[in-house]
């Protein structure tokens, strides 16, 4: 018997919820993964499961899940027994209602088509591309072909599925010379569709991880510094994400609560949060509480306009929700989409590109670095915004030209303050998780470097 | 999704449907036993050189209470994980389903095709253990057996009793308990049952006075059961209470090199994240700068370093890991010398054969060490430490802090991150100023840095106290870890200013 969202939520009905949503997940995930330099396991893996909410009188939500089929009846009493134990909400909106939806082009049936063997091919050539050097050495690397399949079925009516495709390949690199030894250099691709290059990954994985043998030095003090796309998304994943989030503003725990119409970042800043975004990573039709993905202002030209919500904090203050309710994004490890109840997350993060190339941004620096990746930047304060992280791997850039690899070097400051100091923008972007952006130049940041104080 | 080359014994697939059905009722709760093994022969049939497979029933509470706002929610997962050794190559799938173990075998050794020819994989021995851990082991109230009222009310308890604390504006309190069985099996005849119970909580409280915002926060993890989570709670609320005052208080730290005494749960990180990944014989594989230091001194001859498995009770504790290897007590760093690295069966192998074309000391361990595990039926395991941790040596805190004119005394951290060439990246949340040997003010949003081996080498004092912590630690996977160690006094770090 295969699960049936629409029996399932007028069977919790006839136990007793007020409203029940519930949502499906199936997920077909091949991957072929690269260790120690050579491929080392593929893998399929088949999940299908479904998360129930129920709402009891007076708000009181109950969650559970369940992927076994047979046990449908069971998850229903389960999410009920849970709402029994939960308290009263009175703010609880009940479910979002029927929405015009867009179809939003993120299913590439090619990408379904895939064997085994061509999964298992982007990672040989993402290997042979990067061992043409044999200084250089790919420890660590994937190729994965990801198939959704989501339905969510509630009681005020909406009834909505989509299937879509994501590929994504990364390898990590280490070179090593005279004792030398580079730290982890990444490269990706992630696409929708099979618009993916693995050769590309494996050449730039190696040529980073070969130019970290030049050493270089600079000396403490507050410097430009230029973040690449990746090193932007691991500082802004812990800071900028999680305090534009409408829940976080409502309980004053984000910097930027109260500074709607203010001037926050640098007129260069427009950030916006787009569900709709065309090949974007986190682009969908419906959120997984069924509203419909939109464009959502957050910063246009340096000046504070919104924030994203889900149904729940965005009925609170009497607003529409953005349609920014996600589930199982979670830091740690691998969560089913289906264990976990929606909560505030942006989709596609955008950031406005400049106009200078990166060749020109980097000619304008006279003593400066440039920073691919960081390291410990889950250690930032969401908060405040506060971070202290190891910029790795860094290189000095002196008198408009890139030189070799910082090494150790430790960045300092404030994300949120760090936005008034932007001083250029590249036209360049790339996709970085759900980022997409271009480089990125702040003046003045805290630069740490080892045997200086 | 993928093309299917095996060819399939088609008599043999009726015989199966019919014992599957017979077996049903028995799907993750009863005597699977029978059952799995018939599978291994199939694997076997089919070419596998070796084939194991993991089948997992686990029940989870998860409660997020967040302000006036709770969130609760349970589920059960259920599902098997098949691995195939073929040509030196791993496949592996995974299933939810009983009735597609035949087909999810085949499809794990197809993938061990797809990869390629010849590869180089080849498992070390263990002995072939049948056991079930399923009771006599130590839970104190399972926390199966309590109800989602009382969670609520004992974390809504932990919550007032913050909040009603000054300074304190905000608390987020995340609850989760796990408890489940394992079933594992193997080719070689191996057979394994094990319960497993984690509670584990996290307590996040935010302060704030004026324009200074501080967060703080507090893990609570056991293997021992709901009880021990009671008792161990009261004493995490009063020290994150404690630490949010103080850091209202704090100031900015000043940039650069010090020297610093670092407590037993930094300890802990500073081992897990600066040494412990290193030592993980497929990252030390992957380049980790110790590749090349195996059997050599790679730090303070004052530093003895284990990984242990079997402390009753810690977080990182288990009987058997996820390739039926039973857990032990690893030492990895004996005075300063590096004596082993953490194993799965695998880079065991990998690692005897190394050791005895580089002709290592005898004393350097390629035994497989019992650190193969993994997040779930659905991926494989993965070498992952259980507890780490630095053991204690004879020195008083007054003199570890003796002689330290400038420095910190850092206590408590946010979490932490290593690299492979050594530098490893700590965020500290509790830290204070080291002045003339005594700890004076608190400071705040302190980050350390530096390389590990020269962090190692300037350890110079070991304290004689001893405190292990309970966390999370996320290699692609996440896993319940212990660490920690004395106090401990190093000559110089890179302190990362505010």
């Amino acid at each position: 018997m295969p699960f049936d969202l629409s029996l399932i939520i007028r069977k919790a009905e006839k136990f007793g919820a007020k409203e029940a949503e519930a949502f499906l997940i199936r997920r077909r995930k091949m991957s072929s993964e690269i260790k120690g330099g050579e491929i080392d396991l593929s893998s399929t893996k088949l999940e299908e499961g479904v998360g129930l909410r129920v709402v009891l009188d007076k708000g009181r939500v109950g969650f559970s899940y369940s992927n076994d089929p047979s046990k449908q009846e069971e998850l229903i009493k389960k999410s009920i027994k849970v709402a029994r134990a939960n308290e009263e909400d009175e703010n609880w909106p009940s479910f979002p209602c029927c929405k015009n939806y867009r179809r939003v082009k993120n299913f590439y049936k090619e990408v379904v088509n895939m064997g085994s063997d061509e999964v298992v091919e982007m990672s040989k050539l993402m290997l042979d591309s990067a061992k043409l050097d044999e200084r250089v050495q790919p420890f660590f690397g994937s190729s994965e072909v990801t198939y959704d399949f989501r339905e969510l079925c509630n009681t005020q009516g909406i009834h909505v599925e989509e299937e879509s495709t994501l590929l994504s390949l990364n390898l990590s690199t280490i070179a090593r010379e005279n004792g030398k030894v580079s730290p982890i250099c990444f490269e990706y691709d992630v696409s929708r569709s099979k618009d993916v290059d693995p050769e590309r990954v494996g050449r730039e994985a190696s040529e980073i991880a070969l130019k970290c043998l030049e050493h270089s030095k600079i000396e403490s003090g507050e410097k430009d510094v230029l973040f690449s796309q990746e090193a932007l998304m691991m500082l802004w994943l812990f800071t900028i994400s999680q305090g534009i989030k409408g829940d976080q503003v409502q309980r004053e725990t984000s910097f930027l609560a109260g500074k709607i119409g203010e001037k926050v970042a640098s007129e260069k800043v427009s950030l916006s949060d787009d569900g709709t975004l065309e090949g974007g990573v986190f682009s969908h039709s419906f959120d997984d509480e069924g509203v419909p993905c939109q464009k959502t202002e957050i910063i246009s030209d340096g000046t504070l306009k919104g924030f994203i919500y889900d149904h729940y904090s965005a009925r609170k203050e009497g607003k529409e929700s953005t349609g920014n309710a996600w589930r199982g994004r979670d830091f740690f490890g691998e969560k089913l989409p289906y264990t976990s109840v929606p909560r505030v997350a942006t989709t596609n993060l955008v950031l406005e590109k400049g106009r200078k190339s990166l060749d020109q941004l980097i000619d304008e620096i006279d003593e400066g670095v440039l920073v691919r990746s960081l390291q410990g930047a889950h250690s930032s304060d969401p908060e405040s915004g506060s971070f202290s992280v190891v910029a790795t791997p860094s290189f000095l850039i002196e008198k408009g030209e890139v030189k070799g690899l910082l090494r150790g070097i430790m960045l300092s400051g404030n994300a949120f303050s760090l936005l008034e100091k932007v001083r250029e923008l590249s036209r360049e972007t790339r996709t970085a998780y759900f980022l997409v952006a271009p480089w990125i130049l702040f003046e003045d940041v805290r630069v740490i470097a080892k045997g200086s104080s | 999704m993928r093309d299917l080359k095996i060819k399939t014994n088609e008599n043999r697939t009726p015989l199966l449907v019919t014992y599957l059905k017979n077996s049903l009722q028995c799907m993750l709760g009863g005597p699977l036993r029978d059952l799995l093994e018939k599978f291994m022969s199939i694997g076997t049939s089919l070419g596998a050189e070796y084939l194991d497979l993991r089948a997992q029933k686990i029940e989870k509470t998860e409660v997020l209470l967040k302000e006036n706002k709770i969130e609760i929610s349970t589920g059960i997962l259920g599902g098997i994980g098949i691995r195939a050794l073929v040509g030196g190559r791993w496949g592996f799938s995974s299933v939810t389903k009983l009735d597609s173990i035949e087909s999810g075998i085949k499809e794990a050794i197809s993938m061990a095709r797809a990869s390629g020819k010849k590869g180089s994989i080849d498992l070390e021995e263990v002995p072939t253990v049948e056991d079930s851990v399923t009771v006599g082991r130590k839970v104190d109230l399972d926390p199966r057996a309590v109800t989602p009222e009382e969670k609520v009310s004992v974390l809504g308890e932990m919550n007032n009793k913050l909040i009603g604390i000054q300074g304190v504006k905000a608390v987020t309190i995340e609850y989760l308990d796990v408890s489940g069985r394992q079933y594992f099996c193997n080719s070689e005849g191996s057979y394994i049952e094990e319960d497993k119970t984690y509670v584990w909580t996290k307590i996040t409280a935010i302060g704030r006075k004026r324009d200074v915002i501080v967060t703080g926060r507090e893990e609570i993890g056991t293997t021992s059961g709901f009880s021990e989570f009671l008792d161990k709670k009261d004493r995490a609320i009063e020290k994150l209470g404690n630490r949010i005052e103080m850091q209202l208080e704090s100031k900015a730290p000043k940039g650069g090199e010090f020297p610093v005494v670092v407590g037993p749960e930094l300890v802990g990180v500073l081992v897990h994240e600066a040494l412990g990944h290193l030592a993980e014989a497929d990252l030390t594989l992957s380049g980790s700068i110790i590749r090349p230091l195996l059997g050599k001194k790679i730090a303070s001859s004052l530093i003895n370093v284990y990984d242990d498995g079997t402390i009753e009770g810690a977080f990182g504790s288990f009987f058997y890991d996820d390739e039926g290897t039973p857990s032990q007590r690893t030492q990895l760093i004996k005075e300063g010398k590096l004596v082993s690295l953490m194993y799965d069966r695998e880079h065991a192998m990998k690692f005897k054969r190394i050791s005895e074309e580089e002709g290592i000391i005898d004393e350097f361990n390629t035994s497989p060490t019992g650190n193969a595990r993994a997040e779930s039926y659905s991926v494989p395991p993965i070498i992952r430490m259980s507890n780490t941790y630095v053991s204690k040596g004879d020195m008083s805190m007054e003199e570890l802090l003796e002689g330290i004119k400038f420095g910190y005394y850092l206590v408590s951290f946010r979490g932490g991150q290593a690299n492979l060439d050594g530098t490893f990246q700590v965020g500290v949340q509790e830290a204070y100023e080291i002045s003339n040997g005594e700890i004076s003010n608190p400071v705040r949003s302190v980050s350390i840095s530096g390389n590990t081996l020269e962090t190692l080498n300037r350890v110079e004092g070991v304290g004689e106290d001893f405190h292990l912590i309970s966390g999370r630690c996320g290699k692609g996977q996440m896993a319940f870890v212990g660490s920690g160690g004395p106090h401990l006094k190093i000559g110089g770090i890179l302190v990362g200013g505010a």
